[in-house]
């Protein structure tokens, strides 16, 4: 069989499952005793194996049934959950994704041997078994009861007839195991009732199951007989049955199981719903290329409006602004369903703080918000690392050892902020920490060993400057140079990568209090509100949420200032930019007395552009220049203009 | 008979080929838009059908001055992995096969314009054509 079509569901699934295996153990690390954690993670690395095996992975499907062989030792308390089990745990997931990987990759799971891992699981489950002999394997799994089936067994019990599980290994080689199961079934109805079977009555009919059913039945007979009946049915293998004792389900636990199974009923019917099609898995590139078409559509219904002699025929110019609308929503529509909540990249952080504060033995809680707040998928792909480089400069750097917070009179635990949310047009990523903060002075000295500036330079920079410095190139506070961070190429990298994602990062730093680093970042990446501009015969955008205003100024006002040109805005001194000498392209007059300013920011920072002449506004789609034009400056990309011509995106953070 | 087919066209009198694998479309010339801070022979961006495709001037590329634009010069597409750059020609003739044992790849021949970027020279009858090699041309360097 072709297994290879299958393969990208295998991925993806894989990938899933992982994440929340994670998430399930790192729950399970705050409350050991949870069963049905537990029972959860052992069900999906069951899958997991399952799924393994099926596509013949089988190191894959090995290591994941030494997993399971570790979470049934806790199932049945022979293993109690502590740092050392977690820990092992964890070492199975990470080897488990470095398989999915390399399947991924190279097709074959490759050469990561996991045979210390597996001796060493194998030593932990020999050392708890040997202190604590088990009781025999055939004890069966107890089946839980919803509240429905809680209630008729109850009422049994009362009426003194018994409750019983029963689990019924049929052999493998059965080729019609529905109809064993059927048989099962009417021999079991001889005695009583079922009132819960798993799998389910439809899936048995379906043959959807392996070989071992489970059921609970009430029964006014005793066990014994039960069960010799039921091995008189043919290929039955194994029969274990077991009395239910009311007192076992005692009420307490059946209100909490009711809660959860009706969770878990409400998990099946959302499972059932995909199957039968609510949700469609579809590959990026086809979202990408109706992206592309609804980008195409937008440029002709610009050119469309453009065109003046439409405008005049009354019903052509209705039909246009109909269109306007349709093809807005569409766009909207579209760009809903590129829209992904920011949890796939959260995701990976509280597992990231707790190995983290583990290696450098701090004490730090994790809290996130917003995670679903929904972003454009461009966004999502590369927002992750310079998250990680955030997260990881708070932990490595901001929080204190515990130690020195006790000192402090801070709370023992650190505590680090994840938090998304929108603004407007702009998704909002704050990271927050309550560790030392920004050390000024630090911070300043380091400038100047650096050779960045003079200190004669530094005097005059306030504080808050004095902090921005630490996202300028080769710069590093870290006395010692950890695994994690301190090697400079942190901050400048955040930035610049922000940067050219049409966002802003700010820092906000209290020393003793903590720091706040905040990402701004647009929307989406794909179209955006830009504003034409004219210089010379040739046309550029400038995205508008750059923009913060447009004034008009007399030449004469110019003034100079350590060389460099400045205005007088409402009393601030405003930077000049000449954009024809930046672009090298020439300014159609001269000797113009007044001068149309853009005034764009760059965090605080303001500049005004010079240009020639306003076009307009406009929605604008961005195409990228490619590879072949990389790396050029000052251009943030291009765009199509109605009449067919291109227009250049001005990088305005590049400007100044 | 083994051969190849190549996209024949002529800077000044002298008959340049790329192989026509490498070759999407053959455009006439549209409005250029100028890239600031770009190479001197990149001329620009131009917009082929929704797609923003720079253009390069191959007569400088090649050092051989710069295309004079009339009705003849045409822009060919050609594709490396997944870049798509434009080449400004004074005029794009025609297809022609070259049979491989007709190509000299003994790079003498080539006086006047970088050796590098020549892939080798084929002889069809009394034509003497120089087969560029698109990979080099484009390589950013």
């Amino acid at each position: 069989m072709d297994l290879n079509q299958f393969m990208e569901i295998f991925l993806e699934e894989s990938s899933e499952h992982l994440e929340s295996l994670n998430n399930s153990l790192l729950e399970l690390e705050k409350t050991p005793g949870d069963r049905k954690l537990v029972d959860e993670i052992f069900r999906v690395s069951h899958t997991l194996k399952g799924m393994a095996g099926t596509m013949g992975f089988n190191k894959m499907a090995e290591l994941t049934h030494e997993m399971e062989n570790m979470l049934d030792g806790i199932r049945r308390s022979n293993l109690t959950v502590d740092t050392a089990v977690i820990d092992l745990l964890f070492e199975c997931l990470d080897g488990l994704q470095v398989y999915v990987n390399s399947i991924a990759n190279e097709g074959i799971e490759g050469g990561l041997d996991t045979t210390a891992l597996v001796n060493r699981i194998k030593k932990m489950l020999n050392r708890k078994e040997d202190s604590e002999p088990t009781e025999k394997n055939c004890e069966t799994e107890k089946l839980k009861l919803n509240s429905h089936e809680l209630t008729v067994l109850e009422k049994a019990l009362e009426q003194g007839i018994s409750g019983y599980q029963i689990e019924v290994k049929i052999d493998p080689g059965c080729m019609l195991k529905a109809a064993r199961a059927f048989i099962l079934f009417n021999t079991l109805e001889k005695y009583g009732e079922v009132i819960k079977s798993e799998p389910s009555v439809e899936d048995i009919e379906d043959e959807k199951f392996k070989d071992t059913i489970r059921v609970v039945i009430i029964s006014k007979y005793d066990s014994e007989r039960i069960a010799k009946d039921v091995m008189g049915i043919s290929e039955i293998l194994d029969v274990a049955i077991q009395r239910i004792d009311y007192e076992t389900e005692n009420r307490e636990n059946a209100g909490e199981d009711i809660k959860n199974n009706d969770e878990n009923d409400y998990k099946a019917s959302a499972v059932k719903k995909n199957i039968t099609g609510k949700t469609v898995r579809v590959d990026i590139d086809r979202l990408d290329n109706l992206m592309n078409l609804v980008s195409e559509l937008i440029i002709i219904k610009t050119r469309l409006e453009e065109n003046g002699s439409i405008k005049e025929n009354a019903n052509t110019n209705e039909a246009l602004e109909y269109l306007e609308r349709i093809t807005t929503n569409l766009h909207d529509a579209v760009m809903k369903v590129r829209m992904v909540p920011i949890e796939r990249v959260f995701n990976r952080f509280p597992r990231m703080v707790r190995d983290l504060s583990k290696e450098l033995g701090k004490e730090i809680n994790l809290f996130m918000y917003g995670e679903e707040t929904e972003v454009d998928r461009t966004v999502i792909d590369e927002i992750g690392d310079p998250l990680i480089h955030l997260m990881r400069n708070a932990i490595d750097h901001g929080i204190e050892q515990a130690g020195e917070r006790v000192k402090l009179q801070k709370a023992k635990e650190g505590k680090v902020v994840l938090r998304a949310y929108h603004d407007g047009n702009t998704v909002v990523i704050e990271v927050e920490d309550d560790g030392k903060g920004i050390d000024v002075e630090g911070v300043l000295r380091k400038a100047v060993d650096n050779g960045l500036y003079t200190e004669q330079q530094l005097e005059k920079f306030s504080s808050e400057d004095i902090i921005q410095l630490i996202f300028e190139p080769g710069f590093s506070t870290a006395k010692t140079i950890s695994d994690l961070s301190g090697r400079g190429v942190g901050l400048d990298v955040v930035k610049t990568k922000i940067e050219s994602l049409g966002g802003l990062v700010e820092v906000d730093s209290k020393k003793g209090i903590g720091s706040k680093f905040v990402i701004r970042l647009p929307l989406t990446l794909a179209i955006i509100q830009a504003l034409l501009i004219g210089l010379g015969n040739e046309n550029y955008a400038i995205p508008l949420n750059s923009i913060k205003e447009i004034v008009t100024i007399k030449e004469s006002s110019v003034k100079s200032v350590q060389n460099k040109e400045v205005v007088l805005l409402r009393g601030e001194l405003l930077p000049l930019v000449r954009l024809d000498k930046e672009l090298g392209a020439e300014r159609e007059t001269e000797n113009q007395q007044e001068m149309t300013v853009v005034v764009v920011r760059k965090g605080e920072k303001l500049a005004g552009i010079v240009v020639d002449r306003l076009i307009g506004q406009q929605e604008i789609v961005i195409k990228s220049l490619g590879k072949y034009l990389s790396g050029i400056r000052c251009i943030a990309g291009a765009t199509i203009l109605g009449d067919g011509r291109v227009s250049l995106i001005l990088d305005t953070n590049s400007l100044f | 008979m083994v051969y190849n087919q190549y996209v024949v066209f002529k800077i000044e009198q002298q008959e340049f080929a790329v192989d026509i694998n490498r070759v999407k479309t053959i455009e006439r010339v549209t409005a250029i838009t100028r890239v600031p801070g770009a190479k001197g022979f990149v001329k620009g961006v131009i917009n082929l059908r929704g797609d923003v495709i720079p253009v390069i001037d191959i007569k400088e590329r090649l050092g051989m001055g710069k295309c004079e634009y009339d009705d003849e010069t045409r822009i060919i597409i050609v594709r490396v992995e997944e870049m798509e750059v434009g080449m400004i020609v004074d005029a794009a003739s025609e297809v022609i096969k070259i049979q491989v044992e007709d190509i000299d790849k003994n790079l003498d021949y080539s006086r006047s314009i970088e050796d590098s970027l020549v892939e080798g020279v084929g002889k069809v009858g009394e034509r003497i054509i120089v087969i560029l090699d698109v990979e080099k041309v484009l390589k950013i360097a």
